[in-house]
Order: structure tokens, then C-alpha cells, then sequence
């Protein structure tokens, strides 16, 4: 399929929070009469992150964050023309970041740009974790914005216009909040 | 005699895993100390083991690597089997070494274009040399993701696999699933020798007096074909042991500057282990195809120059490729997935090539299956020895380099192990005391 919606999960099922894209590309698929969109999981390796999309889909990376100050709180980018320095604190604060193994997600994304390999649309959206402990649930701060994201997903895909509205190239002066 | 100091820092190696440090003395000339200091802590996981299931270790230990789970679950999976004596059918160990393959490709891959070629060609990082090669960066990507790819179809996802179990899988996957891999592994055949082609271009530095008859190289060594999941533990200095003797030969040393242990044979025998070690004791057991390959871009039998071990692994990616197609085609679906493995009091050895070299496992477990001891010996832990003592080599040999050079170099004669120390336990600040005669004799 091309010149679709991709919803690309990416985080560690067993890692609490960081399970938060997987778990809306989970909830996205059980969605009964939903938009149509293709998602995939992106449990492992994300240096090849640009093999889960082809050049004219519209893609959402959804990520989840390291924990901060604000458990739950959602980030969303359009990183489609230039990862800003915004963009690229924000993707190195993914907990795949600090992984001792691969690369983190700006790097892939960086990767994808170099190889021209870049989708029509690249949007990121990143959900601070509370928790990262091995083998525990989503807290119930990343639960309630995993149901915010899936909403918001879910009107976007559905609404092209929303995604205007909601996402647009990152300002230099500060991380776009979409809401 | 007057000296002048120098000192070279780096505050993190790059594109090795994990955290650590390396101290190098150059006292009038002389290399007088080289210190690899691994200073993460130690991870406990054989303390973790001791009073778990024997069924465990499988799941357990496969989390110590998020890129070699694999060789994890094997070698606990094997130590078990061996107590039991228990040796799977055909068509489960086929299956247990398209996992592996799947493995060493992503492993392999992602060490040679992202972690290793920014060394010869002077880059930062894959980046780079993804906008200098865009075509073949692509190609790949698409190679790498071909060894995720059978690790999800075989073990049920791309890291972590959940579909491994003592004495099988949980489910064997059907022919049709596996049919389904041949067109990427197709296409990751053209983009591996592809990939060796390419590397062999790079211009490769040496260390003088690092020859075969001076290091031991030791893996396992299996007459059905190379070495995954079988084998005796040999050598090119004529070990040929049966892994449970190996575990009895071999022995960890605690040293101060290292919470990694270092491994020797029979107390003071030094050797390596990994893709030099593989192809010098197995080359007759590879295909003909990697063999031509290999002899046109100049890798012969014996390769022991360790900055040419990315032709190695380029080589070893290929062949894992071959033979994953070769049991695709020709898998036959066990009957039952697994095989019942029962508990028995008493000591099991596992041995396997994970991608950077041999992992030893060995349980100790009583009647009911309680695991009473356990070790593990990573391929990093030994190796430990080999990369102090290639560093030392190297810069007595290039001391003509200035220290930035110099450095850069280290770096890469460690990055030449792929080592991973979140294994062994993690890795890295370089930091060098050049203390030498100035020209005119005095201190500065």
C-alpha cells in the first residue's frame, strides 16, 4: 500500500512504559470501524526503521519518552523537513536512546534522510514515561495518554486537515506542543 | 632519565557497547602498562540463576544481550541438554541454527557498516558513509533486516525471542513460513557479497609480530558444518577438547581495573576467540562460494590480522545467509516442537558461537532441576586479554603517531572484537601516559 497512514510503535513491550508505542499500535488494530492505516512494531533494532515505510506514506513514530517532570505529558513533532535541536533532544530522550546496543531513533531518522529514503510526512509523538522497570505494566499516567494519543491518531487519520492544524514543522525557539 | 608526559583522553569510545576506560603507559619508548578498564558494574547474573528452575536460563540469560540473545538461550538450552543427554533431532537443531543465522546477520551487519567501516573510512558514523553509498547502505539495511526478519518468524520476535524453550520451541514454525524468507534471503545474498566487495577496498593497518603461531585461536569445531551450536572446543595450537573439559580448562580471573573477569586456559595460556578463531579452525567446512569470495578479495585460510576481521564477519554473514536458505529449502517440520527435557542432579556444559565468539555455559542443578550454580563465560570476557595485548603491540608499533592518531587507532583495534560489554560487564575512555626523552634531554 502507498500513500497511506503508518503508525510505527516503537518500544519494548517488557520495559513498562517504553511499551507505550507498541501498546497504541496495539489498541489502533482492535479499533472496530476505524480509519485505515497500516501500523508496525518496532520492538528491536531501529536502524532500519526506514525499511517500515515507503517513500509516499505518512508516517507517526510514536515513542516514549525518558521520565521527567511530567509523567504522561505528550510531545508532537513534524520532523518531516529537518530534525530540529528540539526534535533531536527530544528522540534521545526515548529510552531506546540509551540503549548500549543500537542507535537511537534521531540517528535512524538521520539515516533515512541521507539514504533519501524519507516518507512524504514523518511525525513523531513522544509520551514521557514514569516507569521503565522490567515485566511492569504502563503506569496509569501512560496508559490514560496511550488513550489520548490513540484518539488523536484516530482523528488524524481520519481528518487530513487535523493534521495540519496539529502538526507542523517544529519552531527553532521551542518544542511544538500539539496540545 | 628525563621524561615528558602526555596524556590522551577520550571520555567515551563510540560504537562499542557499553561503558569504559583504557589507560596506556609509554615509559623512554617502551609500552609499560595497558590497562582496558571496564568499570561497569558486574551484572550478577549467575547469582541470579542459583535456586531458579533449570527451565530458566533459557529465557533468563537470553536477557544479558539485546543483540546476542540468541547465543544465550542456546548455550543454556545445550549445558541442559548435555546434563540430560539429550540430543535434539535434525529438524529442531535446523531450526535452532536459522535462528542463529538470523543472529549472527543482524549482529554481523550492524557491527561492519555502523560500528566498524567509519574506522577505515575516517566517519563518524554510518550516516556518512549512508550519503557517500546510498545504494549500498540501503541493500544493507534490507540485509540486516533479513537476519531480524527469521528471528521473529523463528523465535517469535526480533530481539528477546519468546518462542525458544529447553529442548525446542514452543512452536515450530510451518514450511510455508519459512518459504516466505527465501525472496530476502535472496536478495540478502547479492547485498552480502556486496557488502565484503566493498569492504575489501579499505586499507587495512597491521601489527607487526601478531602472527598465528603467537595466538591461540579457539572455537568450537563441528565435521557437519560450521560451527554454531556444536562442536568440540578447538584450537590452531591443537586443543581439541570436549566443551565440558573446556569448562574444566578454563578459568576467570578477577583483576583490579576490570569488574569484567578475564579468561585463560589452564591458568596461563592467552587466547581469542570470535570470527578469526572460527574461520581458522573451520575454513574447510565453509562453502565454495564464500571461498571463492574470500580468496578474491584476499582473505586466505589463516587470517589473523585483526583489523581484516571485518572481511571475516563480512564473509561469515554471507555464509549465514547460504545456510539459511539452504535449511529453508530443505527443512522437514519436526513432529512435536520440542522435546521433553528432564531434570537430573549433577553438572551440564553448553558451548555455541554467539556472533563475537565462544559462550561457555555450565549449571549445576540437583534432582529436582534447582540450579545450584552457575557461570558464564562471554566471548568479551575472553578476549579481554587478546585486545590488552593487541593495544600493546599496536602502539609499540606506531609510536610515531601523535597521540590523536594514536587514539583513533586504539579505538579501533578494540572496535576490531566487537566487543560487548554489557555482556562481559560494559566500556570507554582512552587515556594514554606517554612519558619520553624530549629532544633535548629535558622534562616538560
Amino acid at each position: 500500500m502507498n500513500g497511506g497512514w503508518l503508525v510505527v510503535g516503537v518500544g519494548n513491550r517488557d520495559r513498562g512504559d517504553d511499551a507505550v508505542g507498541p501498546h497504541v499500535c496495539d489498541r489502533l488494530r482492535a479499533l472496530d470501524g476505524g480509519p485505515e492505516f497500516r501500523s508496525s512494531v518496532c520492538e528491536g533494532s531501529v536502524v532500519d526503521l526506514l525499511l517500515h515505510w515507503d517513500d509516499d506514506d505518512r508516517v507517526v513514530i510514536v515513542d516514549a519518552i525518558a521520565p521527567g517532570d511530567e509523567p504522561g505529558r505528550i510531545v508532537a513533532l513534524d520532523i518531516t523537513h529537518d530534525v530540529t535541536q528540539d526534535a533531536t533532544q527530544v528522540m534521545a530522550q526515548a529510552p531506546s536512546a540509551v540503549s548500549t546496543h543500537e542507535v537511537d531513533v534521531s540517528v535512524a531518522i538521520e539515516l533515512a534522510r541521507a539514504l533519501g529514503r524519507m516518507p512524504a510526512q514523518l511525525l513523531l509523538i513522544g509520551v514521557e514515561a514514569e516507569q521503565l522497570a522490567w515485566g511492569a505494566p504502563l503506569s496509569a499516567r501512560v496508559a490514560a495518554a496511550a488513550d489520548e494519543v490513540v484518539g488523536l491518531l484516530v482523528e488524524l487519520i481520519g481528518d487530513g486537515d487535523r493534521a495540519h492544524r496539529l502538526w507542523r514543522p517544529a519552531p527553532s525557539d521551542g518544542i511544538m506542543k500539539a496540545w | 632519565m628525563t621524561h615528558r608526559n602526555v596524556d590522551l583522553h577520550v571520555p567515551t569510545l563510540t560504537r562499542v557497547e557499553g561503558e569504559g576506560a583504557m589507560h596506556v603507559v609509554v615509559d623512554a619508548g617502551v609500552v609499560t602498562d595497558v590497562r582496558l578498564e571496564i568499570y561497569e558494574p558486574p551484572r550478577m547474573f549467575e547469582a541470579f540463576l542459583r535456586g531458579r528452575s533449570y527451565q530458566e536460563p533459557v529465557d533468563i540469560t537470553a536477557r544479558i544481550c539485546g543483540i546476542c540473545p540468541v547465543a544465550y538461550q542456546m548455550s543454556a538450552a545445550h549445558a541442559m541438554e548435555h546434563l540430560a543427554g539429550i540430543r535434539m533431532p535434525s529438524s529442531i537443531r535446523d531450526l535452532r541454527r536459522l535462528l542463529y543465522c538470523g543472529e549472527w546477520i543482524e549482529s554481523h551487519v550492524l557491527h561492519i557498516a555502523f560500528l566498524h567501516a567509519p574506522d577505515f573510512l575516517g566517519v563518524d558514523s554510518g550516516i556518512a558513509i549512508a550519503q557517500r553509498h546510498p545504494e549500498l547502505m540501503t541493500e544493507v539495511l534490507h540485509l540486516k533486516k533479513t537476519g531480524n526478519r527469521i528471528m521473529e518468524v523463528i523465535g517469535g520476535r526480533p530481539i528477546h525471542p519468546v518462542n525458544v524453550r529447553l529442548g525446542g520451541f514452543y512452536r515450530a514454525p510451518g514450511r510455508a513460513e519459512l518459504a516466505a524468507l527465501l525472496p530476502d534471503l535472496e536478495r540478502a545474498h547479492a547485498a552480502a557479497v556486496a557488502l565484503v566487495r566493498w569492504a575489501a577496498e579499505f586499507e587495512f593497518p597491521g601489527i607487526p609480530d601478531r602472527l598465528a603461531e603467537r595466538t591461540e585461536f579457539v572455537s568450537l569445531r563441528d565435521p557437519d558444518g560450521y560451527p554454531l551450536n556444536e562442536g568440540r572446543v578447538v584450537s590452531n595450537h591443537g586443543l581439541d577438547l570436549e566443551v565440558a573439559e573446556f569448562g574444566e580448562r578454563v578459568c576467570e580471573l578477577h583483576v583490579a581495573h576490570s569488574t569484567a573477569l578475564q579468561a585463560l586456559l589452564d591458568g596461563d595460556r592467552r587466547y581469542q576467540v570470535g570470527p578469526l578463531a572460527r574461520w581458522i579452525n573451520n575454513y574447510d567446512l565453509l562453502t565454495d562460494s564464500v571461498r571463492d569470495l574470500a580468496a578474491e578479495v584476499g582473505v586466505g585460510p589463516v587470517e589473523t590480522n585483526p583489523f581484516r576481521s571485518i572481511l571475516v564477519r563480512g564473509l561469515e554473514t554471507l555464509w549465514a545467509v547460504e545456510e539459511a536458505m539452504r535449511i529453508v529449502r530443505d527443512h522437514v517440520p519436526p513432529t512435536a516442537p520440542f522435546v521433553e527435557v528432564p531434570p537430573l542432579a549433577g553438572v551440564g556444559h553448553g558451548a555455541t558461537e554467539a556472533p563475537r565468539g565462544l559462550l561457555y555455559h555450565r549449571y549445576e542443578l540437583d534432582a529436582a532441576g534447582t540450579i545450584l550454580d552457575a557461570v558464564i563465560v562471554p566471548p568479551t570476557s575472553q578476549n579481554q586479554i587478546a585486545i590488552e595485548a593487541d593495544l600493546r603491540d599496536f602502539v609499540q608499533s606506531h609510536l610515531d603517531l601523535d597521540d590523536h592518531e594514536l587514539g583513533h587507532r586504539c579505538e579501533q583495534v578494540i572496535r576490531n572484537y566487537d566487543p560487548c560489554i554489557s555482556c562481559a560487564t560494559h566500556f570507554l575512555r582512552f587515556e594514554i601516559d606517554r612519558a619520553v626523552p624530549d629532544a633535548d634531554g629535558g622534562d616538560r
